[in-house]
């Protein structure tokens, strides 16, 4: 008779509270893990375990693109010690390798990849990023690509990691931007603070500066860094997006850089960029430090129909949020968003901004893996060495200017830690939803269905410019609906080394219908489109709206 | 009515008492002894080793002892092991809750925001007057974005030291959090005043003034934040305790610069002889024995270290900077200049090697190791690999030019240094480049010993 109201109290009591330790354990998972069934066996070599090579942990992105012009996703992963794998999907969900002769395999140190047809000719070609010189590999149309490196004059060399493909001056050829990361001396040797052998923070090596190519138009690039400014400043660059930021219709270039200031290079038109990330708030944190920026989205995170910017960070860091204010900065608004909080603890790279579950609000997927040596998580299976450096990715849900971390209702992006690297989003199924593609550091890459519970209506839009036989990267796609406006940006670049699906997609919620599409083109120009009913692909081709 | 409510009370009351009772037995594991973490020692330097294991029997010694499980706390936290350091200080706080060291200590070594800002708060509870727990507690307030309870801790702060930079500091950024852009403004204009090189408060400075509209004020700060050499860290007496727990041969080298630098140089040198034995190997420890030892007078021995460092690392451009310096301090010149140039081919180049040995190649009086050719090849070496030099370095490129007979870019260089001097408040920098200035003006130049 007394134990009872003793076990009812010590049930009520906080410390007792199983929040967290089960939640969701009643909702079925968004992501679901079709790796195997799929066909998809690939696994990141990263060197000689125990080595503590530097470039090793930094790697490996991947890509979802269509090589084929079938219209389905293909899947291309990069390797450092190993080769890359190009894996073509067939029906059904089913992948075939079709790596032998593709001419994607050639040896190299393989951090990530960007994706854009730099000659207009309607095929997607392929860039890879390498700790040495990287690659241009143009797609011949006939599941072959030809290394056209020299001939373009993209090499760079050094350390490269992320790479965006950009038509900055508005010629309508893509040009390349590539960041680079820090000149790796194999000599150091970095410990912990428990005197182990550990990798080395980039503090220890001096960083790089970037390099912007300008396409000539006749498959040779003119190496513009030090003309444009870019090679202005040397840091220790890793993530990249292309967008208009400043709203004058040019695309600017936003670099994520490890422990020194990100940079904002604004495109002032003439050729040449001017880093204004100090003034306009995208440097820094709310306290005015440099935290390790690794990977970078850019999305309408709040609704408003501005871009904002999120940053992955180093744990005990969080990640960023910088929100776009109108007067054409950035605030720090990750306290406010509860996305320090919710991400403290995680190790950040890849970051997918994506409305996983069509609420019309754009949630975050993020690929987490330490850099450095940390108590093991249990759940970890990747042997003693990696499993120091594994963490749980994290889907972030918006809920409506807050991120809540889902946790293990993530599904497979959270339940099996892995050193997380490149994250791609993608509607790979073709259901109308975002899949991801997760390429992780010493682990298999790993195909991720959308399976989220209560998904709502779902619009996917691809821009097309016909005069120029290839997507419009750069395009801002609006859609209207009963609830309001939604803004996507037309990019596949952006996360951590990886390249995304061009197409743009939309969470509609409970709308079955689109009022109107309207379409900024890079340059400004605006066209309108009209609208239809929801849960279908469309195709905006440029001069076909009023 | 009054006596069912005096009986609801009374019940209510009751019931809390019990509640509290639950939490506490819920969190003080009644009956279980708590167990004594026993980190993986295989792959641990060997004094870290004994040294966790020293602390490890003063626990099962002394079980109740909060002293003990807060000083294997320490021990792990110095060395890198946090989950079982928070393990300890839990079991510390819970044994003594008056030492205000045990929830200060864990709310370093626990992941989750909010158990971190909980723990700062709890210990800023147990010594109100220790502030570096206050600034802490309101920084983790306001990562958690609530805005009123990171004020409220800045405020205590401040109400201890009203001129605390770091705390000001934290008010502005709660102004900004509220968008009161004039507020922050004050109050970050009030900290640069008094810590003019603090780049983070130079950056917030610039996104305020551009918000602010105040676009060329925003340049400046900008400017300003740039060359700044990084943040001053907060002054944490109580953290340094568990750094002096540190047994690595890292630790003691870093140990043995903090003791140099407070004017400690016997002990110091004990601590680098004893990180040399524990990893002989060591670079910086052997460079910076070598450095205290050629300081104290023992070049000999100095010498003979920069040589053992020289022919186990011929490559390492550290050492053959800093037996650079050696040499010059004792006016051996050409040796100087030889030992510098041995690590000037390095890659990546060391910056400083590079500066130094420009300067000198540039304005040595002895004419045989003068090289304008040479020292513009080095600085411009040096140039290219930091495109954003700091003024002082632009102006060693400056003075190679002129020593090549390149006035008119020795000039345009130096301007070009003066105006980054004049933006990072240099002003003693700035009086000896305008007397070089006006010698280049004249096509002249000017040899020194350094």
């Amino acid at each position: 008779m007394r134990a009872a109201p003793l076990a009812l109290l010590l049930a009520l009591a906080p410390g007792c509270s199983r929040e967290g330790a089960d939640r969701g354990a009643a909702t079925p998972p968004w992501f679901v893990d079709a790796t195997e069934r799929a066909g998809l066996a690939f696994v990141h070599d990263p060197g000689k375990t125990g080595s503590f090579h530097m470039p090793g942990i930094m790697g490996p992105g991947g890509a979802l693109l269509d090589v084929d012009g079938d219209g389905d996703l293909d899947v291309l992963l990069v390797n450092a010690q190993g080769p890359n794998r190009l894996y073509r999907q067939d029906a059904g969900l089913r992948f075939t390798d079709v790596t032998k002769g593709s001419g994607l395999d050639a040896p190299g140190f393989g951090m990530g990849v960007a994706v854009g047809d730099f000659d207009n000719d309607g095929r997607a070609d392929v860039y890879l990023t390498r700790n040495g010189p990287n690659a241009l590999l143009r797609n011949r149309g006939d599941g072959t690509f030809e290394d056209v490196t020299a001939r373009a004059g993209v090499a760079c060399g050094g350390w490269s990691a992320s790479a965006v493909f950009v038509d900055f001056d508005g010629d309508g050829f893509l040009d390349l931007f590539v960041t680079r990361y820090l000149a790796f001396d194999p000599a150091v040797e970095c410990r912990d603070a428990a005197g182990r052998r550990d990798y080395c923070g980039p503090e220890r090596f001096p960083g790089l500066s970037d390099a912007l190519y300008r396409n000539n138009g006749d498959g040779t690039f003119t190496d513009v860094s030090r003309a444009s400014g870019i090679a202005a400043a040397a840091r220790h660059g890793l993530g990249v997006v292309a967008a208009d930021l400043t709203g004058d219709g040019r695309p600017d270039l936003y670099v994520a850089n490890d422990r020194d200031p990100n940079q904002l290079w604004v495109n002032r038109g003439d050729g040449t960029f001017v880093d204004e990330a100090m003034v306009r708030g995208a440097a820094l944190d709310e306290a005015g430090r440099a935290k390790a920026g690794m990977g970078v989205a850019c999305a309408d995170l709040d609704g408003d129909g501005r871009l904002d910017l999120v940053v992955t960070n180093l744990r005990g860091e969080g990640h960023t949020l910088h929100r776009a204010d109108g007067r054409g900065g950035f605030e720090d608004a990750s306290a406010r968003a509860g996305l320090t909080p919710a991400t403290f603890r995680s190790t950040g790279f890849g970051v997918a901004a994506l409305d996983a579950d069509q609420d019309g609000r754009v949630d975050l997927a993020v690929a987490d893996g330490h850099v450095f040596r940390a108590a093991p998580d249990p759940r970890a299976r990747l042997g003693p060495h990696w499993n120091e450096y594994a963490q749980p990715g994290q889907l972030l849900r918006n809920a409506g200017g807050r991120f809540e971390d889902l946790g293990d209702r993530a599904g497979a992006l959270a339940v099996e830690p892995c050193v997380g690297r490149g994250l791609a989003a993608g509607d790979v199924d073709r259901d109308g939803d975002l899949d991801l593609l997760l390429a992780a550091t010493a682990g298999r890459a790993r195909l991720l269905l959308n399976e989220a519970p209560g998904r709502g209506h779902w619009l996917v839009a691809r821009v097309l410019d016909p005069a120029l036989r290839r997507d419009a990267y750069g395009a801002v796609v609006t859609v209207v609906t009963a609830s309001g406006r939604q803004a996507r940006l037309a990019h596949p670049a952006g996360s951590y080394l990886s390249s995304a699906d061009p197409s743009v997609h939309f969470g509609l919620g409970r709308d079955d219908a689109v009022t109107a599409i309207e379409v900024v083109w890079p340059g400004g120009k605006i066209e309108r489109f009209p609208g239809g009913p929801a849960d279908r692909f469309v195709t905006l081709r440029r001069g076909e709206g009023r | 009515m009054a006596g069912r409510l005096r009986r609801g009370a009374a019940v209510a009351g009751l019931l809390a008492v019990l509640a509290g009772g639950a939490w506490w037995l819920a969190g003080r594991s009644v009956g279980v002894p708590p167990e004594v973490p026993n980190p993986d020692a295989s792959r641990l330097e060997l004094l870290v080793a004994q040294r966790l294991a020293e602390a490890r029997r003063g626990v099962e010694a002394e079980p109740r002892s909060a002293a003990r499980w807060g000083r294997l706390g320490m021990t792990c936290d110095v060395h890198g092991l946090l989950p079982e350091a928070a393990a300890c200080y839990r079991e510390a706080e819970g044994l003594d809750p008056r030492d205000f060291r045990w929830p200060y200590f864990l709310s370093f070594c626990v992941e989750d925001a909010r158990e971190q800002t909980e723990a700062l708060e709890r210990a800023a509870a147990r010594r109100p007057g220790y502030v570096p727990a206050l600034v802490r507690a309101g920084m983790g307030r306001l990562a958690l974005g609530e805005t009123d309870a990171a004020r409220a801790s800045f405020a205590a702060a401040l109400a201890r030291e009203s001129e605390n930079g770091h705390a000001l500091q934290g008010l502005a950024l709660v102004a900004c959090a509220k968008e009161d852009w004039a507020r922050a403004r004050d109050l970050l204009e009030r900290v640069a005043r008094a810590h003019p090189g603090r780049g983070e408060v130079q950056a917030r400075l610039a996104r305020v003034y551009a918000v602010l509209g105040l676009e060329e004020a925003a340049g400046r700060a900008a400017a300003r934040a740039q060359a700044a050499r990084g943040d001053a860290p907060l002054s944490d007496p109580a953290r340094d305790e568990v750094q002096a727990e540190g047994a690595t041969a890292d630790h003691l080298v870093a140990q043995a610069r903090t003791l140099f630098e407070a004017g400690s140089p016997e002990p110091a040198l004990a601590r680098l002889r004893s990180a040399l034995a524990a990893r002989p190997g060591h670079r910086t420890g052997r460079r910076m024995l070598a450095s205290l030892l050629a300081r104290r007078g023992d070049l000999e021995e100095a010498d003979r270290l920069f040589r053992e460092a020289v022919a186990a690392d011929p490559g390492d451009a550290a050492t053959r900077f800093e037996q650079g310096w050696l040499l010059l301090r004792q006016k051996r010149w050409a040796e100087a200049v030889a030992a510098l140039e041995a690590g000037a081919g390095a890659e990546p180049p060391h910056l400083e090697l590079l500066n130094a040995l420009a300067w000198l190649r540039a304005t040595l009086p002895e004419g045989a190791l003068r090289s304008g050719a040479r020292a513009v090849e080095l600085a411009e070496r040096m140039s290219r690999a930091d495109a954003a030099a700091a003024h002082w370095r632009t102006g060693t490129l400056a003075a190679a030019y002129a020593e090549a007979g390149r006035y008119p870019e020795a000039v345009r260089t130096l301007r070009g240094a003066i105006e980054k001097a004049e933006a990072a408040g240099d002003a003693a920098w700035i009086t000896e480049a305008s007397r070089r200035l006006r010698l280049y003006e004249q096509g002249r130049t000017v040899y020194e010993w350094p």
